[in-house]
């Protein structure tokens, strides 16, 4: 069974649309809070698998493309009221220069030495965010929320179900990319990018794309939150949980395959948020921790990796 | 005589302070086969890599097909008709084996060959080195002799005019050096020329129509198989005064 990529946009827009009637049909507001939150890691590690899994360079400073989606929010808001619709988009846009701007600059750089120059990246800028007044500095800003939006209950179902959009978006973006010519280049780069050189792969234009692209998708992630939490500061924007989720969602989801974030993100995330609600919120790292380990160690190709190898056996007896 | 197909003029490359090509001088016709032979460390793969463009020289040119491409990327290099194996292989080893021809047949060949069917045309190449039952195994899994093969038709799979191949035959059997001689001769019957870096002498002699000798990054002769063979300085370079 292989759906085209006109079919998987009638199920994403399905799935999309069954999201709104949920926002309908259930009445405790506190689902699509957590629903929020989950689907908000689903970009994130989508993004993150574009650059990470598909070229094989890992990005340490998600939290830096994140909270450039955010506060290119909060800038947007200080210089008038702007409606939301056009907020997000220009948040992808400056996140994606960013990282245009990082592959320029750290994309030379190889294997561990890319990553801890995004690393850097993420803590120049929170520095950069701390000292910039208009958008409230150290102490942070409010926003607020509009009283109401047209069709939804309340503005955190909006939000729930516009994230549902985003993360529709982003992991349609990234179906297309993993089974386009692009896609293919990206895997080669990852296996031996000198090779993939010699055999005509624009190595360092295709490396600048997926950075571009990951960084506006983690963007898109980050835009919304400002309306989400209505305070933010920088250690909220730039948080350790974010930068780590991004990373571990998908390699325990299973890298390089567009549904491995996915499922990594749901299962953590739903994770993290159960454990939030019954044991505390300290647990979450601990948790997204050891599970890390655990698979780095015992499963590299994450739970599709697991799947595939059981499924091949079977399919051996 | 015609103008070469490629031309190597006055080229130098060092590391640091060590320099590895001194003011190499070399020229390959179209269809020819060349050998390029040295002790080891004497620069061949440098100069390569000069030539595919993985490296680039400080100094002197390289001219393909009459035009400088001393500045080119490799994979602008590539599309030009340059290709290359790798000394060790390098597979996309968590590609399939009918994957890894994909990226050369939709990223380096010409347009024309690009708007052909890449997995048909994977498959007519890997029938040529008999490696076409293992299209849908993954590459890191390919045994030597395998590897090699892959790394060598990957490499024609973009249609090339020159193709260098590093040590194809490194560390494999009598038998297999045959298999890999004689996928070249063919290779080069098609018009494509050949260089050969190679330890192997039996193939390199019975192989080349012309050997270029390097020595600690000097070319020290230039002749045919039996000239070389009669050379005085090539015997101190293998062997010492």
């Amino acid at each position: 069974m292989r759906l085209g990529h006109g079919g998987f946009a009638v199920a994403a827009l399905a799935v999309v649309g069954a999201g709104y009637l949920l926002t309908l049909a259930i009445d405790n507001e506190y689902y699509f809070f957590a629903g929020y939150v989950v689907l908000q890691f689903v970009v994130l590690a989508t993004a993150w698998n574009i650059l990470g899994g598909y070229a094989g360079y890992v990005n340490f400073g998600s939290a830096g493309f994140f909270a450039a989606g955010a506060y290119t929010t909060i800038a947007l808001l200080k210089l008038g009221e702007l409606p939301i619709y056009l907020v997000v988009p220009a948040a992808g846009l400056v996140a994606g220069m960013i990282g245009l701007a990082t592959g320029y600059l750290a994309l030379r750089l190889r294997g561990v030495y890319f990553a801890i120059a995004t690393l850097a990246l993420a803590v120049v800028l929170e520095t950069l965010i701390a000292n910039w007044d208009f958008v409230g500095g150290a102490s942070g800003t409010f926003v607020l929320r509009p009283k109401s939006v047209p069709l939804f209950d309340s503005y955190v179902t909006f939000l729930f179900w516009l994230m549902l959009v985003l993360a529709a978006f982003a992991v349609f973006a990234a179906r297309l990319i993993e089974r386009s010519r692009l896609g293919r280049g990206l895997a080669a780069i990852r296996d031996d990018e000198v090779a993939a050189e010699c055999m005509g792969v624009p190595t360092l234009r295709l490396k600048l794309l997926a950075t571009t692209i990951s960084g506006a998708l983690m963007g898109l992630a980050g835009a919304p939150f400002p309306y989400y939490v209505t305070y933010i500061d920088p250690p909220s924007a730039f948080s350790l949980e974010i930068a780590v989720n991004a990373v571990a969602m998908p390699m325990i989801g299973g890298p390089g395959t567009w549904f491995g974030p996915v499922i990594g993100a749901v299962l953590l995330a739903t994770l993290q948020q159960a454990a939030t609600v019954t044991i505390s919120s300290e647990l979450n790292l601990l948790i997204v921790g050891v599970m890390l380990v655990v698979f780095v160690i015992a499963a590299p190709g994450g739970i599709v990796g697991l799947g595939r190898t059981l499924l091949a056996r079977m399919r051996r007896r | 005589m015609n103008a070469p197909l490629l031309e190597i003029r006055d080229l130098s490359k060092r590391f640091g302070g060590f320099v590895a090509l001194r003011n190499v001088e070399l020229a390959v016709g179209e269809g020819e086969r060349l050998g390029l032979i040295g002790p080891n460390g004497s620069g061949k793969t440098t100069l390569i890599n000069c030539i595919s463009g993985v490296l680039r020289a400080e100094a002197g040119a390289v001219i393909f097909a009459g035009r400088n491409i001393s500045a080119l990327p490799a994979h602008r290099r590539s599309r030009l008709g340059i290709a290359r194996s790798f000394q060790i292989p390098k597979p996309f080893a968590a590609m399939t084996v009918l994957e890894n021809l994909r990226i050369p047949l939709e990223f380096a060949a010409a347009p024309e060959r690009r708007a052909e069917d890449p997995v048909t045309a994977a498959h007519e190449l890997l029938g040529l080195v008999g490696l076409d039952d293992k299209a849908a195994q993954t590459a890191g899994l390919l045994n030597q002799i395998e590897l090699r093969k892959l790394e060598l038709v990957r490499a024609l799979a973009a249609g090339p005019s020159l193709l260098i191949s590093d040590e194809a035959m490194a560390g494999l059997s009598a038998a297999e050096v045959d298999e890999i001689l004689a996928l070249l001769f063919r290779v080069n019957e098609q018009g494509i020329a050949v260089v050969m870096i190679e330890h192997i002498m039996r193939a390199v002699m019975g192989f080349c129509e012309r050997i270029v000798v390097l020595d600690a990054g000097a070319k020290i002769a230039d002749g045919t198989p039996d000239e070389i063979l009669r050379d005085a300085d090539v015997e101190r370079a293998y062997l010492g005064d």
